[in-house]
C-alpha cells in the first residue's frame, strides 16, 4: 500500500499543489490526470526524492507501513519509468539491464537473468547493442525491465506512452500493462490522455489539488 | 555588397590572429634547437637543483591536478542535483573571481614563517617545503572553483539528471552515481580542464615564487632563473628546461588517458552491489569552505593592507594594461567568429592547453627580432596571447548559438553581411561580449612572465609589484599590491554585470 498525506508544494511563493491525500492498494493502478504545468511530473519527483532545486515541499509518503519521503533516492525502493527511457549512454542494452538486478543474482546467473528478461521483452539479440540504435518501443521497454528488475516496491510511471506514435504507444500500453499485472505493487502512472488509463483504473484528477 | 568583402575579412581575421598566435612557431623552433646538442642535455642533468626542481613540479602538479579533482568530484557526488549545489554555484566566484597572484599572497602571508597562523600559534613553525606540497595544496584549492565552474555548467542537462534519479531508484548511491553516470557524461570537459589545470601548474612561475621564496623552486622557476641569465649555457638549459615541461604536460596526458581506459574497463562491475550510504560531509564541508577560502582572502589582505597606500603608476599601467588588451582582444574575437576558418581553429585553444613559459619565451625571441622590446605595445601584445582565446571560450558558444536561421530571414529581406552582423548578432551578443571583456580584463591583470620581460621590466603592473614584494618586501605593501590586483577585476566584474543586467531590461523592453 502507497498512501500519500497532506502534500503541499510551492515553487517559491507560488503554491503549486496543495493537500494532496490518496492511497494506492498492491496490484493497483492508479492515473493521475491533468493538463501540461499542473504538477504531475512534479509530484512524482517529489514522490521519487528529487524535487528540483527551486520547489519546497510538506507532507508525508507512507509504503508498505515505512515512512519514505525522509529517506534518499537510493533507499526508497520505489521504480520510475520516464518519457524519455533514459538508458544509461555508456553501457550496452544487457548492461542496462544487468544494473537492475539485485547482488545476492550472482555470476552466470546474472547473465541468463538478462537474457531471459531481454527475451521475454523480444530483444533477445540486442543484449550487446548500443541504446542508442534502438527504436523508441525497444527503448522503453528496456526501460520498463530495467525498472521491474530491481524488484522496486511501488512504480511510478511519468508519461512513459506520449513521446510513442499512435501504433507502437497501443502496442507498448498493452506490453506494460500486461507485465505490471503480473507483480503486486501499487503502480502510479501520470498522463494527460484518457486512452492511457487502464481497463477500470481509477483516475485521480490534478486539478483537485490546484 | 556582401561577396566582396568576404575574402578581405577572412585575409583581417587570419591576418590579426597569426599576429597574436605569431610567438607559437618561433617558441617551438626555439625549444629544439638547444635539444639537438647533448653537451646541453649532459649541462641540464649535472645541474645541482635540477632533480629537485624536477620532483617539486611532478609533486606540485600532480597535487594540484589530483587535489583539484578530488574537491571538485567529491562536491559534486554530494550535492548534485540539488538545492546546495545551485548555492554553491551561486557563491563559487567568491573565489573564482580572485587573481592566482592575491591568492598565493594570501596564502603567504597566513602560512609563511612570520605570517598570521605563526604568530597567533608561535609554538608551530613553518616547515621546510622542498617537493612544492604547499604549492601544489594552494592550486589544487583554486584550481578547483575553475573545475566546478565548468562542471556546472555541463551538468545543467536535464536528462542526465533524469538519468541520476533513475540510476538512484535501482538502489544505487551517489558515489555509484558519480563513477558510472556522471563521470561518462562529464569526460571529455574533465580531461580537458585538468589538461588546462596540468600546463598551468607544471609552468606556473608568479605563485611558486611567491610561495616559496625561500624553498628550493620547481623545474619552471629553475628554468625562468637560467633564461633570465646572459649566458649561453644557462639559456640553452633553460630552453631544455622548457621542453621538459611541455614533454612533462604530455606525460600528464599520456597517464590520464590511460587511467580512463583502464577504468572504463573495470567500472562498473555489474555485480549488483548497492551503496546507496555515502558520507556527504567532506564533499559537503569542502563546498562550504571553497567560497570561505575566498573570503578569508579577501579579509585577510584588507586587514594587512590597512596602511598601504595606492601606487597610481601602477594603477594606471595595470588599468590601460587590461582595458587595451581586452578591447582589442573582443575586436579580434568577433572579427575571428564572423570571418575566421572556424573549421580549423583548434590551434586557438593552444594557449590555454600549453605550458605558458615557453609561449613567454617565443613572444620575447619574436619582440627582440622585431626590437619593439621594453615598448608598451610589446606588452599590450604579449597579453593578447592569453586574453583572445580566454575571450574566445566564453564568446564562442554564444556565437554557435545564435539561430542560423535568423540569419538567413535577413539575407532574404537584402540585408548585408555588415549589416546583419551589427544589427542582428551584435545585439545578441552583448551579454556574452560583456562576459568575455571581464574575463578579458581580469586575465590580463594576471599576466607576469609576458608583462616583465617584453615590458624590459620598465613597467610595472600590481602583479608583478606582488612578485617582487613577495621576496623581501613589506606585509603591508605585498598584501595592497595584491588587493589591488584583486580589487581591479572584480571592480571590472561588477560593472559589466551591472551593464549586462540593463541590457537584459532593455531587451526586455523591447518585448
Amino acid at each position: 500500500m502507497l498512501t500519500v498525506r497532506n502534500v503541499t508544494i510551492y515553487n517559491g511563493q507560488t503554491r503549486l499543489l496543495e493537500g494532496v491525500n490518496f492511497r494506492v492498494a498492491d496490484g493497483e493502478i492508479v492515473t493521475l490526470m491533468g493538463p501540461s504545468g499542473s504538477g504531475k511530473s512534479t509530484l512524482f519527483n517529489w514522490m521519487i526524492g528529487a524535487l528540483p532545486a527551486d520547489f519546497q515541499a510538506s507532507g508525508e509518503l507512507w509504503l508498505n507501513g515505512e515512512r519514505r519521503d525522509t529517506l534518499p533516492t537510493a533507499r526508497r525502493k520505489m521504480g520510475i519509468l520516464f518519457q524519455d527511457p533514459l538508458l544509461f549512454a555508456p553501457y550496452s542494452v544487457g548492461q542496462n539491464v544487468q544494473l537492475a538486478l539485485p547482488a545476492d543474482v550472482r555470476g552466470e546467473a546474472r547473465k541468463i537473468q538478462v537474457q531471459q528478461a531481454l527475451a521475454q521483452a523480444g530483444l533477445s539479440d540486442f543484449a550487446h547493442r548500443d541504446p542508442e540504435t534502438l527504436s523508441g518501443g525497444q527503448r522503453g521497454r528496456v526501460a520498463l525491465l530495467r525498472a521491474l528488475l530491481a524488484q522496486p516496491q511501488a512504480l511510478l510511471l511519468d508519461e512513459p506512452f506520449s513521446r510513442l506514435d499512435s501504433t507502437l504507444r497501443e502496442s507498448f500500453r498493452q506490453w506494460v500493462f500486461a507485465r505490471l499485472a503480473t507483480l503486486a505493487i501499487p503502480v502510479i502512472q501520470v498522463t494527460h490522455d484518457p486512452q492511457d488509463i487502464p481497463e477500470n483504473g481509477r483516475v485521480l484528477q490534478m486539478a483537485d489539488w490546484a | 555588397m556582401a561577396a566582396p568583402l568576404r575574402h578581405p575579412l577572412i585575409l583581417l581575421a587570419c591576418a590579426a590572429m597569426l599576429a597574436i598566435y605569431l610567438p607559437l612557431a618561433p617558441a617551438l623552433a626555439m625549444l629544439l634547437t638547444p635539444a639537438l646538442s647533448g653537451d646541453n642535455w649532459r649541462a641540464l642533468f649535472a645541474d645541482a637543483q635540477f632533480w629537485q626542481s624536477l620532483t617539486a613540479t611532478l609533486v606540485s602538479t600532480t597535487l594540484a591536478v589530483v587535489g583539484a579533482l578530488a574537491i571538485a568530484l567529491s562536491s559534486v557526488a554530494a550535492l548534485w542535483p540539488g538545492a546546495s549545489w545551485q548555492r554553491l554555484s551561486a557563491r563559487l566566484p567568491l573565489l573564482l573571481a580572485i587573481p592566482h597572484v592575491a591568492f598565493a599572497t594570501a596564502v603567504l602571508l597566513l602560512f609563511a614563517d612570520g605570517g598570521v597562523v605563526y604568530r597567533l600559534l608561535p609554538f608551530v613553525s613553518a616547515p621546510y617545503d622542498r617537493y612544492g606540497i604547499g604549492l601544489g595544496i594552494t592550486l589544487a584549492v583554486k584550481e578547483s572553483a575553475f573545475l566546478l565552474w565548468v562542471i556546472y555548467g555541463v551538468l545543467r542537462s536535464q536528462t542526465l539528471s533524469q538519468q541520476a534519479t533513475v540510476l538512484q531508484s535501482l538502489g544505487y548511491g551517489r558515489g555509484q552515481t558519480l563513477w558510472w553516470l556522471i563521470v561518462p557524461a562529464i569526460a571529455p570537459t574533465l580531461a580537458a580542464v585538468s589538461l588546462a589545470i596540468a600546463a598551468w601548474s607544471v609552468s606556473v612561475v608568479d605563485v611558486a615564487i611567491i610561495l616559496g621564496p625561500g624553498n628550493p623552486p620547481t623545474l619552471a622557476v629553475l628554468s625562468w632563473q637560467w633564461l633570465n641569465q646572459g649566458d649561453a649555457l644557462q639559456q640553452a638549459k633553460g630552453l631544455l628546461a622548457c621542453l621538459l615541461l611541455s614533454g612533462l604536460l604530455g606525460l600528464y596526458a599520456g597517464v590520464g588517458y590511460a587511467m580512463w581506459r583502464v577504468w572504463r574497463r573495470v567500472v562498473p562491475t555489474f555485480s549488483g552491489v548497492r551503496r546507496p550510504s555515502q558520507i556527504r560531509w567532506p564533499g559537503v564541508s569542502l563546498a562550504v569552505l571553497l567560497p570561505l577560502c575566498g573570503v578569508l582572502c579577501s579579509l585577510l589582505l584588507v586587514v594587512i593592507a590597512a596602511d598601504a597606500s595606492l601606487r597610481p603608476d601602477l594603477l594606471s599601467t595595470s588599468l590601460t594594461l587590461a582595458l587595451g588588451s581586452s578591447g582589442v582582444a573582443l575586436v579580434v574575437s568577433l572579427l575571428w567568429l564572423e570571418a575566421g576558418l572556424l573549421r580549423f581553429s583548434r590551434w586557438i585553444w593552444l594557449p590555454i592547453a600549453l605550458p605558458a613559459l615557453p609561449l613567454a619565451v617565443g613572444q620575447y625571441r619574436v619582440a627582440l627580432m622585431l626590437g619593439i622590446d621594453g615598448e608598451y605595445g610589446a606588452i599590450l601584445w604579449g597579453h593578447l596571447l592569453w586574453v583572445v582565446p580566454w575571450m574566445l571560450l566564453v564568446l564562442q558558444p554564444a556565437w554557435q548559438r545564435l539561430d542560423a536561421r535568423q540569419m538567413l530571414v535577413a539575407r532574404t529581406l537584402g540585408w548585408s553581411r555588415i549589416r546583419i552582423f551589427y544589427r542582428l548578432k551584435l545585439p545578441l551578443l552583448i551579454r556574452p561580449g560583456l562576459a568575455a571583456l571581464a574575463v578579458g580584463f581580469s586575465v590580463s591583470i594576471a599576466q607576469y612572465m609576458p608583462t616583465l620581460w617584453l615590458g624590459a621590466g620598465r613597467f610595472a603592473t600590481f602583479t608583478t609589484e606582488a612578485v617582487a614584494l613577495s621576496s623581501g618586501g613589506g606585509s603591508s605593501a605585498l598584501a595592497g599590491q595584491a588587493l589591488w590586483q584583486l580589487l581591479l577585476p572584480a571592480l571590472f566584474f561588477a560593472l559589466t554585470a551591472y551593464g549586462s543586467r540593463r541590457a537584459g531590461d532593455y531587451r526586455q523592453g523591447l518585448r
